[in-house]
């Protein structure tokens, strides 16, 4: 009998506990512990940003769901490992505290820890809308929240005033740019839906180096006998929508109505808004770590940033000297083997965009993305590792580099079943590996984009499949991720 | 280095690429689209299925492991 400890209940650590338990004996436990009660399908937060969906609408409570599925739920946030144990118990265990305060114990045979990421809204002032001035749409909570203050502007709109709208990244470290893409194209038609475009500047501010970077890079498509940088597509969806972009930027400070932030040439402006939804940067949750004596492993486990280390090589390179082997494939833990991490919480080797430094030395720089797809790929292939480890194997049985695995996504550009249109895109692989493809890094036959109607009915597709697969309804292991 | 990208009117009708009214009108049209979403879901298939074919290998590895233990 072993006890799986999967921590989170996002994308990745959801999918690790689902399968896991479909892969493990009857005998073997599976325990999931995570601070939130539901379930997000996080991709949708967008509808609920611009109010075309409420918030019971993207979760679902996952209590009942374990149960059917006789996985043990614990409502709790984990605080820290002991992968020893302790004197008392050679055990390694987790402790996890519950909303009344109390400490729990559980202990562990494999550990996967699919935590996700710490909202940084307070590495930039001001930022967020938890004592800040911006808005968010990282949560179901802020998601509505954003709603209500668009409604606002727009009744603001109807009686003739003219309205400022900012949208992007709060911080020059910041990741999911692709998400805050959706959110200003979404917010644009919902504008022109709603009538009142006309009266409403819309810009985009970001810390890409170019538009369409996405912390990826970029990608490069074949389209009209060109291969051109997908910042063309970016740049021309945006004029196309009247959106005024400003990019290589790092936010310092949020105001009441306005931003400052210097850039990579070094200059230092500021940009008024009445609205702004800017996402934070992200670190890992801070998870401690102790040894059998009580002594603090964190750094053993974690790097600076909180994320978990793992099987990637962590040697500070220059980006020339990046490559596709860097990337982690088992996700285990060098210093425990019966330890992952999973989405969000495993620490990449390094970016995948060139960072870049400003003349005052911040860092300008997207992180690199590992949500959606590409987590709950990386989270499957563990659960099978550690249901294969469980049953007598002696490492990780599975790998799944994102230097050799593709994305599918889908990115709302305006949701209506006739009318509104999203932007399709696939990528292979995800992390550009230039030994196999010298030229741009990655698969040009697999790798494409483009803008239509299809695309949108393909994200609410998407939204329903995944949400069915999630709540593990009959048929689910047969949904990819 | 060049300097930071400030899209202006200006830079929108000089520098930037825009779409015809056929591509616009494209992106809509229902035959049209329905084609494409045919033809972008095979595509994503094929990502999905090819990312997927990676572990299959391993997998071969893991049986080795596990018939060995």
């Amino acid at each position: 009998m072993s006890r799986v400890v999967v921590l989170g209940a996002g994308i990745a650590g959801h999918t690790a506990a689902a399968f896991a338990r479909s892969w493990l004996r009857r005998g073997d436990d599976v325990t999931v512990v995570s601070p939130r009660p539901d379930y997000n399908w996080v991709p949708s937060n967008i509808w609920v940003g611009v109010g075309l969906m409420k918030p019971s609408q993207v979760t679902f409570p996952l209590a009942p769901v374990y149960e059917r599925a006789g996985i043990e739920f614990v409502q709790a946030t984990a605080r820290s490992v002991h992968p020893e144990g302790d004197l008392q118990t050679r055990a390694p265990y987790i402790v996890a505290e519950l909303d009344d305060g109390t400490k729990r114990s559980v202990p562990y045979d494999f550990l996967i820890n699919a935590t996700g990421p710490a909202l940084r809204f307070d590495m930039t002032a001001g930022l967020g809308p938890e004592g800040g001035h911006s808005l968010s749409v990282c949560l179901p909570g802020h998601a509505a929240q954003a709603a209500a203050a668009l409604d606002e502007q727009v009744q603001r709109m109807r009686k003739g005033e003219h309205r400022r709208f900012l949208v992007g990244v709060g911080h020059g470290t910041c990741t999911c740019e692709g998400a805050a893409f959706e959110y200003i194209v979404n917010l644009e038609f919902e504008l022109r839906r709603r009538g009142v475009r006309d009266r409403a500047q819309i810009t985009w501010i970001t810390n890409e180096y170019e538009l369409g970077d996405f912390g990826m890079g970029g990608m490069h498509l074949r389209r009209s006998g060109y291969v051109t940088p997908s910042s063309i597509f970016n740049a021309s969806l945006f004029a196309e929508r009247g959106i005024d972009w400003i990019t290589r930027a790092h936010v310092n400070e949020v105001a009441h109505d306005r931003v400052h932030y210097e850039t990579l040439s070094g200059e230092e402006g500021e940009q008024p808004f009445d609205f702004a939804m800017l996402l934070p940067p992200f670190s890992g949750v801070g998870l401690k770590a102790f040894d059998r004596e009580g002594a603090e492993i964190t750094d053993k486990l974690f790097m600076p940033n909180q994320f978990m280390r793992v099987d990637a090589d962590y040697t500070p390179r220059p980006p020339e000297q990046w490559r596709a082997g860097d990337w982690p494939s088992t996700y285990q833990s060098p210093a425990y083997g019966n330890m992952f991490a999973v989405g969000i919480a495993f620490a990449p080797p390094h970016a995948i965009s060139t960072p870049h430094r400003s003349p005052k030395g911040t860092l300008i720089a997207p992180a690199p993305p590992r949500t959606g797809m590409p987590s709950a790929m990386i989270a499957k292939a563990v659960a099978r590792s550690v249901a294969d480890m469980v049953r007598g194997a002696e490492a990780p049985t599975q790998r799944a580099s994102m230097a050799a695995m593709g994305a599918a996504c889908i990115a709302s550009a305006g949701a209506n079943p006739f009318t509104g249109t999203a932007a399709s895109m696939t990528v292979f692989p995800i992390v550009p590996d230039f030994e196999r493809y010298p030229e741009h890094g990655r698969d040009r036959s697999r790798t494409f984009g483009e803008i239509g109607l299809a695309g949108h009915w393909i994200k609410i597709l998407l939204h329903h499949v995944f949400l069915y697969k999630a709540r593990l309804r009959p048929g689910w292991r047969w949904i990819p991720e | 280095m060049r300097a930071e990208r400030r899209c202006t009117d200006h830079e929108k009708l000089a520098y930037v690429t825009t779409p015809t009214r056929l591509t616009v009108f494209m992106r809509t049209f229902l035959p049209w689209q329905l084609w494409r979403f045919a033809v972008i879901n095979l595509k994503m298939i094929e990502i999905i299925a090819r990312s997927h074919r990676s572990n299959p290998v391993r997998r071969q590895a893991s049986d080795e492991t596990l018939r060995s233990t």
